[in-house]
């Protein structure tokens, strides 16, 4: 049987939806390349339009609950179809192509295992169904890699959920993929486990393999040290390095809630303080204070309450949680 | 060869769970007991033949074989662990191949033990091989239907209890065309033909038929599954 090399990948469609854009892979180094991809369910559009291309190493599908990042890493595996647009991983669709499947590690989402089967049964399948030559030696690696004991009898129905986790993990890494991808494999792990998995996931993407992890977690994402694909709403908000991303966050414009004793003299002061966009006072008495810098408006506001002896009850961020970034990076 | 086999143990541990082999097991006893208990109080020259083909071929067989292979594929798509066998580099039909053999290698002792048994015990030898190659064509075409109806529906039980009692116990009787379509027609056929009784069936099907139609369901539903499986949107 002669086996035909790939054809070379197709250069990616980049979205208008993207805030930021860094240089995409050279076509030669892309191991999955999206373009143009949405999905839809019925009348439920899960990701529109979204275009990205991936090369070796560790990179992030970060984004709220809901956002379609799961549905965007089925369609990646070939387990769902695309509405619209074309997926090539490894230069092949993978939903018709059994060898390229052959080639991707997947951490599903659900936690569902063959609840009586033991870990190793479980690994050792997996090999097997991969067409490793020793299964049982590559599923006892594996689970060693996992920080699981081989020989443990119990079934995995037994297993707590940060273990059946890494379970998943095991049975995704069992066949030496190049591409892995894992959809919040965090999830139910402990702190030295994290940490043990974040190691994992760096040494793969160090190694070769490119790793698509998704994510809603800023922190997670901050310390696999990846390029981030930032998906909200079903579209691919932002792209590029996590740390270009995160000053993006950080500087856009930020809203504080100031509860005062005098909120009218309060805000007519705010109005002329340095790095304040907007005022407002809402119904409730409270001052909504919209600024550019946050540290230098908290600098401000102690000085200016003091100078008109006012007394400061309440100053809280509004807008500080993920998905208010998510929507602001979308909204762009 | 081991990847398949592996796959075809790993469903099978799946369906065959005590609850479903005692239940099925129960309702198989209480059919040998009812038989004995008839066959004893009123003998008919043809009880046996009819008693077979009543109770065993379209209750017993298709409930059975209901039960047991709408959970081969239903309960892999049921817990979300299809997954792990449809992302391997293997065919699809593959898959399905390992769940009709895993449905086989339950429901043969779950449907020709007690069946066997009951035919024994109030009929003769004929009647016996009658019922055990009568139930061989009923595992084999319902099996692949149902393999394929718990792939596609969560509620396979229903929509299969509904098949059962709608088209083959109600409507297949109707009428000489609609019989035809139904799979009873064929198992009660091998029945009546090895058994050498008109009861069950007025006008049975030919060998050739039996064999051509039973075949044909098989490769029918294999296809479905497989189709199923290439198209399915997995979890």
């Amino acid at each position: 049987m002669t086996v035909m090399p790939p054809p070379p990948p197709a250069t990616p469609v980049l979205s208008d939806a993207v805030a930021i854009v860094d240089a995409p892979p050279p076509p030669g180094n892309q191991t999955v390349v999206a373009s143009r991809v949405s999905k839809w369910f019925g009348d439920v559009v899960a990701v529109s339009d979204v275009s990205f291309a991936v090369s070796p190493g560790v990179t992030a599908l970060l984004g709220p609950n809901g956002a379609g990042k799961s549905t965007m890493l089925r369609m990646l595996a070939g387990l769902a179809p695309t509405s619209q647009g074309e997926i090539s991983v490894l230069g092949a669709n993978p939903r018709k192509d059994k060898n390229v499947r052959g080639r991707i590690g997947l951490v599903p989402q659900q936690e569902g295992l063959f609840a009586e089967q033991r870990a190793i049964e479980f690994v050792t399948l997996a090999a097997q169904l991969n067409g490793m030559p020793n299964a049982r030696q590559a599923a006892r690696d594996a689970l060693d890699i996992v920080e699981l004991d081989p020989d443990d009898h119990r079934p995995t129905l037994k297993y707590s959920k940060g273990m059946k986790q890494r379970v998943k993990v095991a049975q995704a890494i069992v066949h030496k993929p190049d591409l892995l991808l894992m959809d919040e494999p965090l999830t139910g792990l402990d702190p030295r486990q994290r940490l043990h998995m974040i190691e994992l996931i760096r040494d793969l993407g160090a190694q070769g393999v490119s790793v698509i992890v998704s994510s809603h977690v800023l922190d997670e994402v901050e310390r696999l040290g990846s390029r981030v694909l930032v998906i909200s709403q079903g579209r691919l908000a932002a792209q590029g390095d996590f740390h270009e991303i995160r000053a993006l966050m950080d500087d856009r414009p930020h809203r504080i809630r100031v509860r005062t004793d005098d909120p009218r003299t309060l805000a007519a002061a705010l109005l002329t303080s340095a790095g304040v966009s907007g005022v407002t006072v809402a119904p409730g008495g409270a001052v909504l204070v919209d600024t550019d810098d946050v540290d230098r408006f908290r600098r401000s506001l102690a000085p200016v309450a003091k100078q008109l002896d006012l007394q400061l009850l309440e100053v809280r961020p509004l807008d500080d949680d993920l998905e208010s970034v998510f929507k602001y990076l979308v909204g762009r | 060869m081991s990847a398949f086999l592996g796959m075809t143990k790993r469903m099978l541990r799946s369906i065959a769970t005590p609850g479903r082999v005692v239940a099925m097991s129960l309702v198989g006893l209480i059919g040998i007991i009812i038989g004995v208990v008839v066959e004893r109080s009123e003998p008919g020259a043809d009880f046996a033949v009819d008693f077979l083909s009543r109770f065993g071929l379209l209750i017993y067989v298709p409930l059975v074989v209901l039960v047991i292979t709408t959970a081969t594929l239903g309960t892999l798509v049921e817990e979300k662990t299809l997954v792990y066998f449809w992302m391997r580099p293997i065919g699809r039909w593959q898959i399905t191949a390992a769940a009709l053999l895993a449905g086989l290698v339950v429901l043969v002792p779950l449907i020709l033990v007690p069946l066997g048994v009951l035919a024994a015990v109030v009929g003769d030898a004929n009647d016996v091989w009658g019922t055990l190659v009568a139930s061989l064509v009923g595992i084999a075409g319902y099996a692949s239907l149902f393999t394929f109806l718990g792939l596609v529906t969560q509620r396979a039980l229903a929509w299969g209890l509904a098949y059962i009692l709608v088209w083959e116990g109600f409507a297949a009787g109707l009428s000489r065309s609609a019989g035809w379509l139904a799979l009873r027609t064929y198992t009660t056929s091998a029945l009546s033909r090895i058994a050498d009784s008109a009861g069950p069936i007025s006008n049975p099907a030919t060998a050739t038929t039996i064999a051509v139609v039973t075949v044909g369901v098989v490769i029918v539903g294999a296809s479905l599954t497989t189709w199923r499986l290439n198209a399915a949107d997995v979890d």
